[in-house]
């Protein structure tokens, strides 16, 4: 999978670029929502969807160069943030649907395309990541549109989302590590994030509630499997990101201990909540040192 | 393993999650109502919570849990255009009625139908806030009837007679002179 051209030691440029693209996408928000209601249809369109596709035809133009392929990264950026809102506006302005949920699937999906054919074309760290924002956001969308035009009422869909798309990026990062791309960390990040929440909160442990027994097997599970994959992975993201999981398990616990011993119990939580602290530095540790020597 | 299988896996974990979503959708639903029909209020005004318990006052004027502050002349002026529905679940169908009609309905004053369901607003399976571009003016929310851990939506026509505000009223447990139609919004 290739990804920017530009040297490392032009990682301070990059920045700078992106700022830079921050900059402009704010400006240019700024500006619209300022004069929204004295402009016309045809210049909110065109001063949104407009600006998303200039921002991208400049993008394509000045990454062929590779000496601005830093710079064309940041004009994709700004297309990137702009393009869903201008698409949006559109949709709103020509009252091309009615239903909010068909309208998502549809700027998601166009969004997506546009975004997968650029990084197929053209592939960039910059248009790989919006691509994968995109699918995720129109992976939401479709899901949620075909659940709202049923009678089905589903208080957990968005938790269900959220763990299969933490599933999804935890093994596009694996796919994308054996090209060393930068966006690996960022998804390991995620994906972990996502899918021990997701599984913390089915299982009741996250809001206290009450959560299946085979969630909360299959939440332990899936901690204990952040603490074993993190040094294969070579990846400190699902190291912390388990450890805090960890505490959040040890505090649930704990809670029992009140209901099961009474006033004594406080006392108890505090004196093994200490060991068990001691145990995952340790624990952390350890690992953290496996990784630096893998 | 090859890298290429972690990629498929990548995307195939949510077209599978996709396709299991429309199975279940498709799937043929447990069809259990309640043997009760229910009356609702309707208005085109956001917030027309004293409409209804102002009909509620009428409907049940012996029953002080339901009287609220009296409303004031702007307030009774905005119920103008809030009307009454019987919502019938066999017919899966809407049938206005004037408070006249609904006083003669054998109402009960309970949230809870006697065979335990309850009439829910703003029914969503979705998450709104997390799809920040809501640049639709047709925002809207679902009625649906609930039981224990069980939601079913049900279709209350807000959208389409630009009502923009649900107030249950009460249950009909028994189900006789109730007027009837097979077209939404017209009586026999």
């Amino acid at each position: 999978m290739n990804t920017d051209e530009q040297p490392k030691g032009n990682s301070i440029l990059k920045i700078f670029n992106y700022i830079g693209a921050t900059l402009i996408f704010l400006g240019i928000s700024y500006f619209i929502c300022d004069n929204w209601s004295s402009l016309n249809n045809f210049v909110k369109i065109f001063s949104t969807l407009g600006s998303a596709i200039a921002a991208l035809l400049i993008g394509f133009l000045l990454s062929v160069d590779k000496k601005y392929g830093a710079t064309g990264a940041g004009f994709f950026m700004i297309a990137g943030l702009i393009l869903p809102i201008g698409l949006f506006i559109t949709f709103d302005i020509l009252k091309l649907h009615a239903d909010l949920m068909t309208q998502n699937v549809w700027v998601a999906s166009i969004c997506l395309v546009v975004f997968l054919a650029g990084q197929i074309l053209l592939p960039r760290t910059i248009l790989l990541l919006f691509t994968i924002l995109f699918a995720s956001l129109f992976f939401v969308a479709l899901t949620n549109a075909t659940v709202q035009h049923s009678n089905i009422v589903s208080s957990n869909l968005f938790i269900y989302q959220c763990l299969t798309i933490g599933l999804s990026y935890l093994f596009l990062g694996r796919y994308l590590d054996y090209a060393d791309n930068p966006l690996v960390g960022t998804l390991y990040f995620f994906g972990c994030l996502f899918v021990l929440t997701s599984s913390f909160d089915l299982a009741g442990y996250l809001f206290l509630s009450e959560g299946s027994v085979a969630w909360k097997i299959v939440a332990v599970a899936l901690l204990i499997s952040s603490f074993l994959l993190a040094v294969p992975l070579r990846s400190k993201s699902l190291l912390y990101i388990g450890a805090i999981f960890l505490l959040v398990y040890v505090a649930n616990l704990t809670t029992q201990f009140e209901s099961l011993f009474g006033s004594i119990g406080w006392p108890i939580i505090l004196i093994i909540s200490g060991f068990l602290l001691m145990l995952l530095g340790y624990l952390i540790y350890f690992i953290h040192q496996r990784i630096k020597k893998s | 393993m090859h890298k290429n299988y972690f990629l498929y896996i990548a995307l195939l974990i949510p077209l599978l999650m996709i396709a299991v979503t429309a199975i279940g959708v498709l799937y043929p639903q447990d069809e259990t109502t309640p043997q009760e029909d229910f009356i609702y209020m309707a208005a085109s005004h956001y917030g027309a919570y004293h409409c209804a318990l102002d009909a509620k006052a009428k409907l049940f004027p012996n029953d002080k849990n339901n009287h609220g502050p009296a409303p004031s002349p702007a307030q009774v002026d905005s119920c103008a255009d809030a009307n009454l529905y019987v919502y019938h679940f066999k017919e899966k169908s809407n049938v206005k009625i004037n408070l006249a009609e609904a006083k003669q309905l054998p109402l009960s004053e309970k949230t809870v139908s006697e065979d335990g369901y309850q009439v829910e607003q703003y029914c969503s399976s979705t998450m709104y806030f997390m799809w920040p571009f809501d640049m639709s003016s047709n925002y809207h929310y679902d009625i649906c009837i609930s039981k224990n851990n069980y939601q079913k939506k049900i279709n209350i026509p807000i959208r389409e007679e630009k009502y923009n505000s649900f107030q249950f009223i009460a249950w009909i447990p028994h189900q006789s002179a109730i007027p009837k139609t097979t077209e939404k919004g017209q009586t026999k």
